[in-house]
């Protein structure tokens, strides 16, 4: 190998690019070649001074941190999706071309009304299922039900001229449960309801419905929802409520992780507060911490605005030393 | 690419967005450790993981299957920090000239961050000096580097990720190597 070949290939040999046979042929070189092997050593000194910085720098508190901070906007993308599409139908309705679009479903309605009033003929309206079948709705077993709420119609033939339209629309029915707390279906309405609905009150009520039957057992998917409001849900109080069901649950890491990660990271100072007291409660019945955790009351002892927090940080530090 | 990260990918496309942070949970520690290596600031770092996985939720109904997911993300990851500028103003910029004349070298502006500790590499004077030597290379001279030296990325991955041929990796990776040995030459005198 030529000293400049030796030169070109010290970088890939110690980032470790060469091919086998280009390995070898390196270190015979470097053996034999008493000016190269110089340069090696002066090489091999600088990368073990760069390998020395090599340590992981993103801890948990860190990435438990943004992971909260994206698992938020996330969420707030969702919302903003769901709003554009929202917006975009709006912004069609109130155009120019809504007068045209109004007028064609006013014109439509009239003729189905008159054809309804004035048609001797006797034709049966027919319904298309799920699977695109049509269904003869002859039993009224849709319109006859008075609690059906239909919405969202969508016309598909609205040129009534042949005597007959289409049209599709969504019929919801409005279902009443009622159960025990513990029933696994019941369970899972409320999950749903408490991660989905609109209404922060609603997603209040979801929560507490769960909260008020002292001896309830919360099966993962309903714990994983709690868990999932407690971090990410826009509502304080919505996180709040569901902090204290969490804190009711018999103790496993995910929860720990996740009362840590409020106290690091919820800009509310009464769920911090919440999140510290129930880490207080843990710590009584054994709870143990890691040394970047224990970093983690350092800091809150450091730097927390708020002086309870500071205080409860300060006796959970001094409890371990 | 594993069946089940398919799986979730495919779950992610149809807007199930625990399938995605499912996704963002395999490989955000890595996203992040990039971006604090890169902007060296944990603020501008969480800001820039954040923008990467926005990104990539948006973008993942595009994806089709042609490149690894990961080689994807870390695509989406170069792009970020090529384009990222920092919002914090609150960071006291000390310029200090290290005398370097080489037309590759940035104008040295080292970052003081001693207000955050946590940053540097267990607070070591080492890591200060070498993420204050980092900051002294261009963009994609750093990127290389940190894809190269510190996740240890192959150089045809590296061009994969930055969409460049690996001569220019190479070249890349060398200007910020020697770069890198001029400014902490005076570690081994």
């Amino acid at each position: 190998m030529e000293h400049s070949v030796f030169k070109e290939k010290i970088l890939l040999y110690f980032y470790e690019e060469l091919s086998q046979q280009e390995r070898i042929e390196f270190e015979k070189h470097k053996v034999n070649c008493e000016g190269c092997a110089k340069i090696y050593e002066e090489e091999l000194a600088f990368f073990r001074e760069l390998e020395k910085d090599k340590s992981t720098i993103v801890n948990d508190r860190i990435l438990s941190s943004a992971r909260y901070q994206l698992s938020r906007a996330l969420r707030e993308e969702q919302k903003a999706e769901k709003e554009s599409a929202v917006d975009r139908l709006f912004s069609f309705l109130f155009t120019p071309y809504r007068f045209a679009v109004s007028s064609a479903v006013v014109l439509t309605i009239g003729l189905l009304i008159g054809y309804a009033l004035f048609s001797s003929e006797s034709t049966k309206p027919i319904i298309k299922d799920g699977n695109g079948n049509f269904i003869n709705a002859s039993d009224g077993f849709v319109f006859n039900d008075q609690v059906l709420r239909i919405s969202n119609i969508q016309f598909i033939d609205a040129d009534a001229s042949d005597g007959e339209i289409e049209f599709e629309f969504e019929a919801v029915k409005p279902v009443r449960m009622k159960g025990s707390v513990n029933d696994p279906q019941i369970q899972a309405i409320l999950a749903y309801s408490m991660l989905n609905n609109q209404n922060p009150g609603s997603r209040l009520s979801s929560i507490n419905a769960i909260e008020t039957k002292p001896q309830v057992r919360i099966d993962s998917d309903t714990k994983n929802s709690l868990l999932t409001v407690m971090l990410t849900d826009e509502n304080p109080g919505v996180r709040l409520e569901a902090l204290r069901v969490l804190k009711k649950l018999p103790y496993d890491e995910t929860i720990k992780q996740s009362f840590l990660t409020v106290l690091t990271s919820d800009t509310t100072s009464g769920l911090r507060i919440e999140a510290i007291n129930a880490i207080s409660d843990l710590i009584e019945g054994g709870l143990t911490f890691s040394e970047d955790e224990l970093t983690l009351f350092k800091e809150k002892f450091n730097n927390d605005d708020n002086n309870y927090i500071k205080f409860k940080s300060r006796t959970i530090l001094q409890e371990y030393n | 690419m594993a069946p089940e990260e398919t799986q979730l990918i495919l779950n992610a496309q149809k807007g199930d967005i625990r399938a995605f942070e499912e996704l963002v949970y395999k490989y955000d520690s890595r996203v992040l450790s990039l971006a604090l290596r890169y902007v060296g600031d944990e603020d501008d770092a969480k800001d820039l993981y954040q923008e990467v996985f926005i990104r990539a939720y948006k973008g993942l109904k595009n994806f089709q299957f042609k490149s690894e997911f990961s080689t994807w993300l870390f695509r989406i990851t170069t792009n970020v920090c090529f384009t990222f500028k920092s919002r914090d103003k609150r960071k006291n910029n000390v310029s200090i000239s290290l005398g370097d004349e080489d037309e590759n070298v940035q104008n040295v502006e080292l970052v003081d961050n001693s207000s955050s500790p946590e940053v540097l590499t267990a607070g070591s004077e080492l890591g200060y000096i070498i993420k204050s030597a980092l900051e002294t290379l261009s963009p994609k001279q750093k990127m290389t580097f940190v894809l190269k030296h510190y996740d240890g990325y192959k150089i045809r991955e590296i061009a994969e990720m930055m969409e460049c041929n690996e001569g220019t990796v190479k070249k890349y990776l060398f200007d910020a190597t020697r770069n890198l040995r001029k400014k902490l030459s005076f570690i081994n005198n």
